[in-house]
């Protein structure tokens, strides 16, 4: 149920940005009028408050504010405990390639995975892969040529 | 030079800088990292692995830059290890054997090993059969050292704990001992002053001293010990017999107990942590008599605590006590007495050094114990003002003068055999004059005869060793006064 939410993240940063939506929607939960989506609210926050309120609705909570604060921090715990990978690619990526890089992570690692972007024109092509718990793997263009070269070293003296 | 990105390379792993607490840093990843492990951050600064929790390394850092919240830190792969060879007698190093005079230049030894070793286990370990003489004659005759033996100095600050020491290691070092004199945390003045009375004493080739000072981070401190005691093992491997003065392990469980309420452990009595023990004990270990290639080499340690105010019933005090063989206690009352060296015999203990002594020298140490402890008492009781009896009043006297000769300027090393013929000489009432420094100065004369002169030493080393006990021996020097004892002009 809370997949369909979750498969709204795919960076930190829209991970960050929907963290502090649920925390500012836990803050103003029993406000009367409170407005949750200001008129410059991003389209990403916008699909996310929809989704939101269909769980609820499906939930069959919508008047019971108890019940939707328990689902709200249970949401906000999952969000939270999303594994990240910080990627080093050489090109901005485009919001496809992000969503298949997602769907690729979560169809062969069987998690949901979130990735933290960084672009680095250095390493030329590939990418450098950092996970949570620390792991480097570098399949950059860069060290492939400077292994190539390292490799041909004697031979071009 | 590797760099952090060659390391990250090598090992596959990489770490980023959450919280840093003063010296401690806590960094999130490296999955494989070990404790005591190096590790390197961006800025080129090392670190050392104090202890993994589930998703946090607690690094302890080894230089006093600043590290930022978000660095990266990578694996080394290696534990701290110090370059170990003859190059570095004469030298004045810090605990990762880089040179602290920058005149000097040293040829840097190729063979490396890691301060943090287990201990040798029994089965290398020898019984400690023979003295180490500390030129120091209250010490030499009533609290005997082995080789080998872990012997505390114990006493409140500026009662001549130092002084003993370095005399013990211009005695040791002539006798062809490797001397390492660790000064955790000392001021560098002090540093300067115990390199020159190295000098001055012509003993520095065989000495190396490995300090830190109180403006080096607290993790080369901590590591100070543990780098001396490396050095000590490397000489030990190769058959020398090797002294390591460790001065002093309040100022290395003070600097503990820093890092551990920085890293908040739980603090124990007087705040130091729970394995405050364990620290200690694993670096004493290390010393002892061991068997080396079929030969008995032995590793002497004297590490020395600070009282306070005279309580050596102090956490430290009883923790140092429980893992040593002994102690020598400079008493601050004796001290202000102007007694020197002001060692309490009586406070004193020592657990093997007995075993070493010839049986002439065990004889005087029993004879001597049990006078000092009769002249004490009729002392006290003298400050009575009762009326004393013939008996008493020599034996006062007596005691007077054997006190006065175990009076001793810290410049001077008297032999152990010379201060056993000496004090036989006082003792056996031949000796009219009463001017303690005249006999003070005839017994100088008499250790540098010693030192100097071959064939005096063989003949006093022989009659102090042909000699079954103390009444014997009173005898054989009654017969050779005029051999012995020449009259100088």
């Amino acid at each position: 149920m809370e997949q369909n939410i979750l498969n709204l993240i795919n960076t930190s940063e829209e991970k960050e940005e929907f963290i502090n939506f649920l925390e500012g929607l836990l803050e103003n939960i029993y406000k009367e009028h409170f407005q949750p989506i200001a008129k410059d609210s991003s389209m990403l926050v916008k699909n996310f408050w929809d989704c939101l309120n269909l769980q609820i609705a499906q939930r069959k909570i919508t008047n019971n504010k108890e019940e939707i604060e328990k689902f709200l921090n249970s949401l906000l715990q999952e969000i939270r405990k999303l594994s990240s990978v910080k990627l080093t690619i050489a090109l901005s990526p485009t919001d496809e390639l992000i969503n298949a890089i997602g769907k690729w992570a979560q169809k062969n690692l069987s998690q949901k995975i979130i990735f933290d972007i960084e672009v680095d024109k250095k390493i030329l092509g590939g990418a450098i892969i950092i996970s949570d718990e620390g792991r480097f793997m570098d399949y950059s263009l860069r060290r492939k040529i400077d292994y190539v070269f390292s490799m041909k070293e004697p031979v071009l003296r | 030079m590797k760099t952090i990105n060659d390391y990250v390379e090598e090992t596959g792993e990489i770490g980023y800088v959450k919280r840093v607490v003063n010296v401690i840093v806590h960094a999130h990843g490296l999955p494989s990292v070990r404790p005591g492990e190096i590790v390197i951050f961006e800025n080129g600064d090392l670190g050392k692995v104090m202890s993994l929790g589930t998703e946090i390394v607690e690094i302890m850092i080894l230089s006093k830059k600043s590290i930022k919240v978000g660095e990266k830190v990578a694996r080394t792969g290696n534990s701290i290890e110090i370059p170990v060879g003859r190059q570095l007698l004469g030298q004045v190093i810090d605990p990762f054997g880089t040179p602290l005079d920058n005149n000097t230049i040293m040829k840097r030894p190729k063979i490396s090993r890691p301060i943090e070793v287990l201990p040798s286990g029994i089965i290398t370990r020898r019984t400690i059969k023979k003295q180490l003489d500390t030129g120091v004659g209250v010490v030499d005759l009533m609290v005997p050292i082995g080789r080998g033996q872990r012997q505390l100095v114990l006493g409140d600050r500026k009662t001549g704990k130092t002084n003993f020491l370095l005399q013990t290691i211009v005695s040791a070092s002539r006798a062809g001992n490797i001397c390492i004199y660790a000064a955790i945390g000392k001021k560098k003045i002090d540093i300067k002053k115990v390199q020159e009375y190295f000098i001055n004493n012509n003993v520095m080739g065989n000495v190396v001293i490995t300090a830190s000072s109180p403006q080096d981070s607290p993790g080369v401190i901590f590591n100070t010990p543990y780098s001396a005691m490396t050095i000590a093992e490397y000489f030990r491997d190769q058959g020398l017999d090797t002294l390591v003065i460790l001065d002093d392990l309040s100022t290395h469980a003070k600097f503990h107990r820093e890092l551990s309420l920085l890293a908040n452990k739980f603090p124990g009595r007087n705040s130091y942590p729970g394995d405050m023990f364990y620290v200690h004990a694993k670096l004493l270990e290390r010393a002892g008599n061991f068997a080396v290639n079929d030969k008995e080499v032995a590793i002497t340690c004297m590490p020395v605590v600070e009282s306070s105010e005279g309580d050596i019933a102090g956490h430290i005090q009883t923790n140092a006590m429980g893992m040593t063989d002994g102690h020598i206690y400079f008493d601050s009352n004796l001290f202000s007495e102007g007694r020197r060296p002001a060692i309490n015999p009586f406070l004193s203990v020592t657990r093997v050094g007995k075993q070493t002594q010839s049986s002439s020298k065990r004889s005087i140490n029993r004879e001597l114990l049990s006078f000092l402890t009769l002249y004490e008492k009729l002392r006290n009781f003298s400050h009575f003002g009762a009326e004393l009896t013939e008996s008493v009043r020599v034996t006062l006297q007596s005691g007077e003068k054997i006190l006065g000769i175990f009076d001793q300027d810290p410049n001077i090393i008297i032999p152990s055999n010379i201060q056993t013929i000496f004090l036989t000489l006082i003792w056996s009432g031949n000796v009219k004059e009463t001017d303690m420094k005249k006999l003070n100065r005839y017994r100088e004369r008499l250790a540098a005869l010693y030192t100097d002169n071959r064939s005096y030493r063989e003949y006093v080393d022989k009659i102090v060793f042909s000699a079954k006990s103390f009444n014997d021996l009173l005898s054989i020097v009654q017969a050779n006064l005029r051999q012995l004892f020449p009259s100088f002009q």
